[in-house]
């Protein structure tokens, strides 16, 4: 965790409260499973069907992505699971901004499947108890955000 | 296969993206398929026409020809979509690790690997075993499908509860002696005088029978309902009597009287196929004293209206009265004798297993897994039953039930006695005065829960497994609702199942591995492996070599004449309308007058009753969100005349208040209903803030009703276990 936060973001360092937290590993497991996974699903489901009027899974956001990731010859190892994952998403989109020069595709993807991040962020900032999920949505937010001017 | 020189962009991102991606398969992107299987809402499993796309599952829509839903489907099974893909589902096993347990409490849920979930289970119930002995381990569940019946076997328990009390219970009871029936199909095309007691039989979209009964009607069958509702039944009825609830054991009482005093009964059945003949004193003189104008006064059904309707349902020689679960046989404490008078009337019209009457369906014998690897001796079931039900005889032989003492079981007859416990897909809604099954289950040590939503009895277990639903399993589904001829349809994975979720088949054979090894291994040594099973059932019953084959066309009939039965599997051989077993083990041979358990008083002057809508099925819908779009929440329907007494505005928040509870719910006002009497719809009111769309919504109708002891039924007569899920009165409060 650490590490990751080192190299990715390197002005940022663990501040003393961060560290502790990263340290109670179960408490950020039992944080991930609150806000992810299956309790109240409802507080930070990560996969965009689940956003907007009709939350759901599997809706039209999966199908989009799938037809996506097959464009680039690939699909998700999890055959079982939703392709709209948000960390599926935001993969697939490092991926093109790394092959694709003009950055046409990856503007056009942006549209689809990133423009729901900046929300689910803010719900995710003020949902989340443990200060390494806080980090995370400002980060993911930030980033996705910069790169929407990139678009522009 | 995942390389990552498949992946470039540099390490990191390779590295990434070679863990959650793969490369895409040839022809991924394959357009749509239709995938055909059978629908696991409610029993007729409907034929199901899928449509599925890039893995997932598009549209549901009805089988064209399907036998049970001639090519439909109903709201419930349409949204089949809605119970796949609900954001809340369970997907992957956790643990607590909060210990405190309650709905205002997180549970600080943490997700475990099945090995981790399976291995604890097995480790904690088998230590119970081990110091307590099998009895302090409690099964709350049916006891399909069969590997998890052998696994209970293979473990001696004999605490295994299931909900059949609160549904057709006392007619299992009952028709063991008086037809030898155990399940019963309607032929409703062929009937031509259908006598409903409750039952909304239209209005509750049981397709294979809602068409039945209109067919019939076209063709000029009569039909009447006798309901303190007016419901879509009582509209597609020729006459509908607002009855007293409660009362319809008068009004059958009278029914067999006319019938018997006026010789109206079939005379060659009664002959050749009943024991009137052997009993035809006792007979006449018991029913004598139930005259037509007593029952109207119990039942405020005019006398005139009970003496014809009594001779036209004999006279039109293909009478019918179904008696359909809960409707007829767990809301009262009579509903013990109701259930036996309408087997009566059933007889006395001589349709048992005849046309237009109530029949024994036929079916192909799919064996199962004791039949095909056979197991070990079993060990005996010793222990005390937590539930009482040993002390009702003709209940305890039938091996089912009893919901409506559980609680009480476990906190006051043997508290402490059960300290693990194996929940798979109730909650506790489906309890009479839930909240003492909330106070139960927290006295309890280990909670293991399964299910496919994150319900109440999940909130407040200590590891949960994820399920399937029917839409994510392959099945054999013998056909029982329309079953003239034999007919085995195939239920077939739409979608392989998501994320981690397990059928409980699996499950018992994981768990059987564990704690019973022997109990789950086929004679070669191996362990047993479901899909072989399935393999196996569908190759002995004669379907096909595998089930994948079977599963190309899907469904099998077996052509063959329908041949009425001469001998029905009772101790005699014979139909019994007098019962004499019923008299050797403490009963009564024939049904006699007794009220409901709970009749209005100055402090509890209104009848209550509780009814499941067509659009959701018992307390397993609520929160599927194109069913819950339709119908999100309950309220207190009342008659307009009752609501004004009362100073009742519709939509008015009142209190409904019993001797055991009360609940605050808004009225509803509707002149459908009785003005002494006030219904609340059931399946709402649960607590588990997990389920986004029903959690916290509506009350609960069970809150106000008493719970019952074996004790209490003993004194109120109620020996078949009738779980009087609805018997209550009450006060009601504006707001």
């Amino acid at each position: 965790m650490r590490e990751y936060l080192g190299r990715v973001e390197p002005g940022v360092l663990p501040t003393p409260e961060l560290s502790a937290a990263l340290d109670a590993a179960e408490d950020l497991e039992r944080e991930y499973v609150r806000l992810f996974v299956s309790p109240t699903g409802a507080v930070c489901p990560p996969w965009q069907s689940s956003g907007g009027a009709e939350p759901r899974l599997m809706g039209e956001p999966h199908h989009s992505a799938l037809k996506w990731f097959w464009s680039e010859g690939f699909q998700p190892s999890a055959a079982n699971e939703p392709a709209d994952h948000i960390g599926l998403l935001l993969l697939f989109a490092a991926h093109l901004l790394a092959h694709d020069a003009a950055q046409d595709r990856f503007r056009a993807f942006a549209d689809d499947h990133l423009a729901w991040v900046p929300s689910f962020c803010d719900t995710l900032a003020a949902e989340a108890r443990h200060p390494f999920y806080r980090l995370l949505a400002r980060l993911t937010q930030e980033k996705v955000r910069a790169l929407a001017s990139l678009r522009s | 296969m995942t390389t990552t020189a498949a992946f470039t962009g540099g390490s990191a991102l390779a590295d990434a993206l070679s863990r959650y991606f793969e490369p895409a398969a040839p022809g991924a992107d394959t357009g749509a398929r239709i995938v055909t299987t059978a629908c696991g809402v409610c029993s007729p499993a409907c034929g199901i026409r899928a449509t599925v796309q890039d893995g997932a599952l598009r549209f549901l829509e009805g089988l064209p020809g399907d036998q049970s839903g001639a090519g439909h489907l109903c709201g419930k099974g349409a949204s089949g979509g809605g119970f796949l893909y609900d954001v809340d589902r369970l997907k992957y096993p956790m643990r607590r690790t909060n210990p405190k347990k309650g709905f205002d409490e997180d549970p600080g849920w943490v997700r475990i690997s099945w090995q981790e979930a399976l291995d604890t289970i097995a480790n904690r119930f088998g230590g119970y075993i081990k110091n307590y002995g099998a009895e302090s381990l409690l099964f709350v569940t049916l006891p399909s499908p069969d590997l998890w019946s052998r696994f209970m076997n293979a473990l001696g328990i004999v605490n295994r509860i299931d909900h059949i009390d609160v549904c057709f219970q006392t007619d299992r009871v009952i028709q063991k002696y008086t037809t030898g029936g155990k399940t019963f199909a309607n032929d409703f095309e062929n009937s031509k005088y259908i006598l409903l007691f409750g039952w909304d039989l239209v209005g509750k979209a049981k397709l294979a029978y809602a068409n039945g009964v209109l067919n019939a009607k076209d063709k000029g069958a009569k039909i009447v309902h006798f309901s303190p509702t007016y419901t879509t039944t009582s509209r597609v009825a020729d006459e509908w009597y607002p009855i007293r609830p409660g009362s319809d054991l008068a009004v059958a009482l009278a029914m067999i009287n006319v019938i018997v005093s006026e010789n109206l009964y079939h005379r060659d059945f009664a002959a050749d196929y009943t024991n009137f003949p052997d009993f035809e004193n006792q007979i006449r003189s018991h029913f004598q004293q139930y005259t037509p104008e007593w029952a109207a006064g119990e039942s405020d059904v005019p006398a005139d209206a009970i003496q014809r309707i009594a001779r036209e349902f004999a006279a039109s020689g293909a009478g019918i009265v179904p008696a359909h679960k809960k409707t007829l046989c767990a809301n009262y404490a009579n509903a013990t004798q109701l259930v036996h008078a309408i087997s009566i009337l059933n007889i006395l019209a001589g349709t048992v297993d005849r046309p237009g009457g109530r029949y024994f369906p036929r079916t192909i014998a799919i064996p199962a897994v004791d039949a095909i690897y056979p197991p070990p001796k079993y060990p005996a079931k010793s222990g005390r039953r937590v539930d009482g039900r040993d002390k009702l005889p003709l209940v305890h032989e039938q091996d089912t039930g009893l919901f409506s003492t559980l609680a009480d079981g476990m906190l006051n007859r043997y508290p402490g006695m059960i300290r693990g416990a194996f929940w798979n897909a109730y909650t506790i809604l489906a309890f009479p005065d839930p909240k003492q099954m909330e106070r139960a289950m927290k006295n309890v040590e280990f909670t293991v829960v399964m299910d496919f939503l994150p319900t109440d009895t999940a909130s407040l277990a200590d590891i949960v497994l994820p399920s399937t639903t029917y839409l994510e399993v392959s099945d054999l589904i013998a056909r029982d609702y329309i079953a003239t001829q034999p007919q085995v349809v195939a239920r077939q994975a739409v979608v392989p199942p998501m994320f981690e979720t397990k059928s409980i088949g699996w499950v018992a054979v994981e768990l059987g591995k564990r704690m019973a090894p022997e109990f789950f291994k086929k004679p070669d040594g191996a362990f047993i492996n479901p899909a072989q099973l399935l393999d196996e059932k569908t190759k002995r019953a004669g379907l096909g070599e595998s089930f994948a084959e079977f599963a190309k066309t899907g469904v099998y009939t077996k052509q063959q004449m329908f041949q009425p039965r001469t001998a029905f599997a009772t101790p005699t051989g014979k139909c019994q309308i007098y019962v004499p077993q019923f008299k050797d083990k403490g009963a009564d041979p024939l049904p006699g007058w007794t009220p409901k358990r709970e009749l209005p008083s100055d402090a509890y002057p209104y009848y209550y009753l509780t009814y499941i809508p067509a659009i959701h099925r018992r307390n397993t819908t609520q929160n599927n969100a194109l069913l819950n779009e339709i119908m999100p929440t309950n309220a207190a329907v009342l008659n307009p005349a009752l609501a004004a007494k009362l100073g009742i505005k519709d939509g008015q928040s009142v209190r409904v208040r019993s001797r055991v509870g009360s609940i605050e719910v808004p009225a509803h006002l509707s002149e459908i209903i009785r003005p002494d009497a006030v219904m609340v719809a059931h399946g709402f009111g649960h607590r588990s803030r997990l389920l986004s769309k029903s959690g916290g919504r509506g009350v609960r109708d069970g809150d106000i009703v008493p719970q019952s002891s074996t004790d209490e039924m003993l004194k109120l007569n109620n020996w078949a276990g009738s779980s009087c899920i609805m018997d209550a009165v009450v006060a009601v409060e504006p707001l």
